[in-house]
């Protein structure tokens, strides 16, 4: 039977190179040329290229009329508020309880678990244990172990939704009641004349204005230049990263980590800026996305969970969310459970014409344009 | 028993035939599970690039727009460069090369070579030391990505894992070593030791990736 036995083990391995490597691939393409039918992306043998769909997820929390309600248990799982909201949004609303039920301790698990299942979870992690990767559990650790269609399925599905839940508890940095005096979207630039992209909002707001962290994270990035001013860059993780642009006096280090609400910066008219503003921008893996609907959020959690008679205090609901008394019970998903249909919001879809001018940007970091508050004069025009 | 004997014949025939077929997929299984690394790595190198750009040209860049009086972006080209396809796309063109050159070790060596160790050590050269160094490791590599694939597809039991296992090293010793044997005996005495060394740009990275990421002996290490 040894002949066999070699002819079983040449078809095992032929038919594993044809499904999982781009050679295999290739040769596909060239079956479905002669034969006429579609062929496929070769680059699609690599994990990296994972489709974004978090713009239709932001519309949808958006809509929401708030986040999901505290629960101390579920809250020191993990499961926060935001990240159940963001699971209502992304996933739909029945995926909240089953993906508690899951694991109600480790939220990554059981987002990666609803993904692809606790067979080929297991399987990766063994597999990477094996090859002697330290900290298997996590994802980023075994996702090579994974087959390809798994490994983008957990990426789309773990990386996204925890990028929203993190974007979804941020704070505003600034008082919520702040005049936005230009908005995020593509607009005609007010000297170049052209239609530009706007990576951010700009608040009015006088010098000297206390800036608060939107969240908790790193500063990536404290010092000034010619465009932007003085201004902060924190990343919160996930692949969220928010930027303060134009201050006065920074008062965080590049490397520190900041609380939320923590005091950043006072707002300025430094950089490439015509009049007192701040510039706060948002990405999210590495692209732009308006944090307007974010400030809805967290005005709406303030609104909800502050006591009677307390107003909103500048950088919103870092201390005014978290705490309420009122445990619903376990498993509760008022706010994702109520998420109406999605509704359009001013992230751009379209492929941008040009970066914006007077940029700072990075893979990561927000890409920030300047704009000068409603009334003061135009930028400097950076095209001449 | 006769039937039984000559449809083995037959079917080791095949084998035999696709044998050098079915190397070469187990090198292609090999190569991309060291690429599929390697994107991550020149993923990582390339934002790295981008973040770096932003930090120390754009400013002056922008500035230099200015005073030439065009467009910033005409410029400022890194912000928008697609970095993600562009890693895959390199680590593509990576793997194609390194299947090319590993593959091509062994399969331009008539078979029965033979290799001894004295005649190795006439072929010693940067090539000759790092060629089966790689290739072992992809190897391995390959036939650990075989025994995934097979455990993926077979039905979950506590057996699957040790019968794909078995066919991941059988797939080894009865594919792998002949190969590797192959590839080393074809060694040729080197006019410089630096016979080689271009191919080992490509084939090292390779080699280290599939030892470090593919190949599961680590975790049997204490």
């Amino acid at each position: 039977m040894k002949g066999w036995a070699d002819l079983l083990l040449c078809t095992a391995v032929l038919c594993a190179a044809w499904v999982r490597t781009p050679v295999g691939a290739i040769a596909r393409n060239g079956v479905a040329w002669v034969r006429d039918t579609p062929t496929e992306d070769v680059l699609a043998s690599f994990r990296t290229a994972v489709p974004e769909r978090l713009e239709r997820s932001i519309a949808t929390a958006a809509a929401a009329p708030e986040l999901a309600t505290p629960d101390p248990l579920l809250d020191r799982g993990g499961w926060t508020p935001a990240l159940r909201t963001a699971v209502g949004a992304h996933l739909g609303t029945d995926a909240v309880a089953t993906l508690i039920a899951l694991d109600a301790h480790d939220p990554g698990a059981a987002l990666e678990l609803h993904a692809i299942g606790a067979e080929a979870r297991g399987r990766a992690i063994r597999r990477a244990r094996s090859a002697g990767v330290s900290d298997a559990e996590r994802l980023s650790s075994h996702a090579r172990y994974l087959s390809a269609d798994e490994a983008r399925r957990a990426e789309e599905e773990v990386t996204q939704v925890l990028s929203l839940a993190t974007a979804l508890d941020l704070a505003w940095p600034v008082d919520p009641e702040a005049r936005v005096s230009s908005a995020f979207g593509y607009r005609t630039h007010p000297t170049l004349g052209t239609r530009k992209l706007h990576e951010g909002v700009d608040i009015a707001v006088p010098i000297g204005t206390s800036v608060h962290a939107a969240g908790a994270g790193r500063v990536a990035r404290a010092r000034e230049d010619r465009v932007n001013g003085k201004h902060v860059i924190i990343d919160h993780g996930h692949r969220v990263r928010s930027a303060y642009c134009h201050g006065d006096a920074l008062h965080v280090a590049k490397g520190g980590r900041v609380g939320r609400g923590e005091h950043v910066m006072d707002s300025g008219n430094t950089g490439r800026s015509s009049g007192p503003h701040l510039h706060f921008g948002l990405r999210i893996g590495g692209r732009p996305v308006d944090p307007g609907p974010f400030r809805e959020i967290a005005a709406r959690a303030v609104v909800t969970a502050a006591p009677a008679g307390q107003s909103s205090t500048p950088h919103s609901g870092a201390e005014t969310r978290a705490p309420t008394p009122a445990a619903p019970p376990r498993g509760a998903t008022q706010g994702a459970a109520n998420v109406p249909p999605a509704v359009p919001i001013a992230v751009p879809t379209g492929a941008p014409e040009t970066p914006a001018p007077s940029a700072v940007s990075t893979p990561d970091t927000p890409r920030i344009e300047v704009s000068p508050v409603a009334g003061a004069p135009a930028a400097p025009d950076p095209a001449g | 028993m006769r039937i039984l004997a000559a449809s083995d014949r037959f079917a080791g025939g095949v084998a035999k035939a696709a044998a050098t077929l079915a190397q070469m997929a187990l090198v292609a299984l090999g190569v991309h599970l060291a690429a599929d690394t390697m994107d991550d790595r020149v993923l990582t190198l390339l934002l790295g690039c981008q973040s770096w750009a932003d930090a120390h040209l754009t400013g002056s860049h922008v500035a230099l727009a200015e005073k030439l009086g065009v467009a910033w972006d005409t410029l400022v080209w890194w912000p928008s460069v697609p970095v993600a396809p562009i890693s895959a796309g390199l680590a593509l063109v990576l793997e194609l090369v390194a299947d090319a050159l590993l593959v091509g070790s062994f399969l331009l060596t008539p078979r029965g070579t033979e290799l001894t160790w004295s005649r190795y050590r006439r072929a010693l050269s940067v090539g000759a030391i790092v060629t089966p160094f790689a290739l072992a490791g992809v190897l391995v590599a390959g036939a650990w990505s075989l025994a995934m694939a097979a455990e993926d597809v077979l039905p979950h039991s506590v057996v699957a894992p040790w019968a794909a296992g078995l066919l991941g090293l059988a797939s080894l010793v009865r594919m792998g070593a002949p190969a590797w044997s192959r590839a080393v005996a074809a060694m040729e005495p080197p006019r410089r030791w630096t016979d080689g060394l271009g191919p080992t740009l490509v084939i090292l990275p390779v080699g280290i990736l599939a030892w470090a990421h593919g190949a599961p002996v680590w975790g049997w290490l204490p």
